[in-house]
């Protein structure tokens, strides 16, 4: 058992050396955990009438609690001083017994260095996002707290690329024969049903149609309304037909002799990118693109690709970052795992008792 | 080619188990080195599959919960190997092929379809983060067999020789987990950081995590300055072992998650 040293402590006071007490240090794990715990049980930050529709006559009392917003309450940021004060008194009360471990002594630092980098994030952190529409600057990040960045930024382009363009399938019934048949078509491509019997042009692909004044257009490239232009061929001639995935009997031939069912499968996305042009006293600085996982840092901040619209393909929303608690936190984790590596290897080296 | 590696590595545990079996039930010990050799095969098979399916699929086989829990099936096998010398019994390589045979069994339930990395997971932190969070857990599964074993036959026997054993090899798996869960919860949340902008949400899979790694706190710093050993420890660990199968299983299917795309 590690000597405890009760002296070395000298003058702390009565509440100091309960705030210094290993056993306060468990009451405040096991508060922390049930409070974490409750903020997975209990959806964060909903709106009024999300909490009242799940939880009734009881959504006053969680508010009151503060239980809506756990990891921003008073109590719980209270509960997290306590454990860091906790483990700076311990540390420092045995300091002759960290002193021959200091692998426990990196380790005990690096846990206050990483709750005070939290700290500092709270604090000085500046999160906010930037709805950008195509070829419009913004300086001003929208949030919880509005703020103003030393630069504007303006969306140039937004793309979303895909592993593949999608699948399309038809299936094909004769009204007269009765058979029914199906198969993938790309656009552009013809296919034969029932052994040759007839012959399935797909001429255009409209990934989100829409009736112009020019006639059949398509908003987007997202699917939201995928239509294909066919040209249905067989021994007694050819028919002009359109399916649309999601309106199936829309613009239907009631005397053609088939009916045809159209199923589009989209694309799965490949990454989502944003071009943007940096803009300092007027003038572009930069063009760079922004996708997930591939933030671009710039003055102190960092933008993130974070969500686009799939009824707008000109609008992209970047979340905008500047936290100066990361190299802290960043620092207590390496720390952090210095120090237990430090303490496995040393503990390997030595028989257990 | 997969399927017929993970087939085979399925096939091998199994035969580990029986052989180990035969060699308690019929007292032929030189069954057991069978069981050891089957034990052996069962995971370099395991290996092949990892490697195929990283070559095919062109990313680290961690992806989703077939490829992570296939990979922690791995990790266990692989650390009972490095942690062999530390479990002079005989119950290591039964548990382990035990624990690997059930985990791979419920890989058979899970959709296996090699798929397309979605945005979120294009990064190489992808390979960091998971591979070491799926070692922290196979490490503290192999605390958690060594407590079940412990509690199981030696329960109220805490000078027996083989209950110390399990105390030491159970000291050791937990804090070989509670070092790498660490680094694994660090690594997260530099990923996080650079992915979503804030190095942590609160989303229910990192809290889980950090609850799970207050609790090996606790179980880590009762034993160093309170003297904790035993059955103690034991249970501890078994509790422990619930809050990582929670973490990892059950937030996945009960709660809405940021990490839902490793469901």
């Amino acid at each position: 058992m590690i000597p405890y040293n009760k002296d070395s402590g000298g003058a702390l006071t009565a509440g100091a050396e309960l705030l210094a007490s290993p056993r306060l240090l468990y009451w405040l794990l096991g508060a922390l955990v049930a409070l974490c715990a409750t903020g997975t049980l209990i959806p964060q930050g909903e709106s009024l009438a999300v909490y009242t529709g799940r939880f009734g006559a009881w959504t006053g009392l969680l508010l009151r609690l503060r239980l809506t917003d756990v990891y921003h309450s008073g109590p719980f940021t209270a509960l997290l001083g306590a454990l860091g004060l906790n483990l700076a008194l311990c540390t420092w009360r045995r300091q002759i017994h960290m002193r021959l471990r200091p692998d426990v002594l990196l380790t005990h630092l690096a846990i206050l260095a990483v709750l005070a980098g939290g700290m500092v994030s709270a604090l000085r952190g500046r999160h906010g996002s930037l709805p950008l529409n195509a070829g419009r600057a913004t300086d001003w990040a929208e949030g919880t707290r509005r703020f103003r960045l030393p630069f504007a930024v303006r969306l140039e382009d937004f793309h979303i690329d895909l592993y593949d363009s999608g699948r399309h399938r038809l299936t094909v019934t004769s009204r007269q024969e009765g058979w029914n048949e199906t198969a993938e078509v790309r656009p552009g491509q013809t296919i034969a049903f029932h052994a040759g019997a007839l012959k399935v042009a797909a001429l255009d692909y409209y990934p989100d149609f829409s009736l112009g004044q020019s006639g059949p257009a398509t908003r987007s490239s997202e699917p939201n309304n995928p239509a294909l232009r066919l040209a249905l061929t067989d021994a007694r001639g050819t028919e002009k037909h359109w399916a649309f995935a999601r309106f199936p009997g829309f613009h239907a031939n009631p005397k053609s002799r088939y009916t045809i069912t159209y199923e589009m499968v989209p694309g799965r996305v490949k990454q989502f990118r944003s071009e943007v042009s940096l803009i300092e006293g007027g003038w572009v600085s930069e063009r760079r693109s922004i996708a997930v996982n591939k933030p671009l840092r710039w003055k102190g901040f960092t933008l993130y690709q974070a969500g686009y619209d799939p009824e707008n393909p000109n609008y992209s929303n970047i979340l905008v970052s500047h936290d100066p608690g990361v190299p802290v936190v960043y620092a207590g984790f390496l720390l952090l795992t210095a120090g237990l590596a430090w303490t496995f290897l040393r503990a390997l080296r030595r028989p257990l008792i | 080619m997969n399927a017929t590696a993970i087939n085979l590595s399925f096939a091998c545990y199994l035969a580990a188990l029986l052989a180990y079996a035969a060699a308690f039930l019929f007292a032929r010990p030189a069954l057991r080195k069978g069981g050891h050799a089957a034990l052996a095969a069962a995971w370099l098979m395991q290996t092949a599959f990892l490697a195929l399916r990283w070559h095919s699929s062109g990313h680290a086989p961690l992806a989703n919960q077939f490829e992570s829990l296939v990979s922690m099936s791995w990790g266990i096998t692989g650390l009972c190997f490095c942690l062999w010398r530390l479990a002079p019994g005989a119950w290591l390589g039964p548990a382990t092929a035990a624990l690997s045979l059930a985990l791979l069994g419920v890989c058979a339930l899970l959709d296996s379809t090699i798929t397309p990395l979605v945005p979120a997971l294009q990064s190489n932190w992808l390979l960091l983060h998971v591979s070491v969070i799926m070692l922290a857990y196979a490490a503290l599964a192999l605390s958690f067999l060594a407590s079940a074993v412990h509690l199981a036959a030696y329960r109220g026997r805490p000078d027996h020789e083989a209950a110390m054993s399990l105390d030491r090899f159970n000291t050791r798996a937990m804090g070989l987990g509670y070092l790498l869960l660490t680094a694994g919860i660090a690594l997260g949340a530099v990923w996080a950081n650079e992915a979503w902008g804030s190095y942590w949400s609160w989303d229910p899979k990192e809290t889980w995590s950090l609850i799970t790694w207050l609790v090996y706190t606790s179980a880590i710093h009762l034993r160093r300055t309170h003297h904790w050993r035993g059955q103690r420890m034991a249970w501890f660990s078994v509790i422990g072992f619930a809050f990582v199968l929670f973490t990892y299983f059950g937030v996945n299917y009960l709660m809405s998650s940021l990490h839902s795309y490793a469901g």
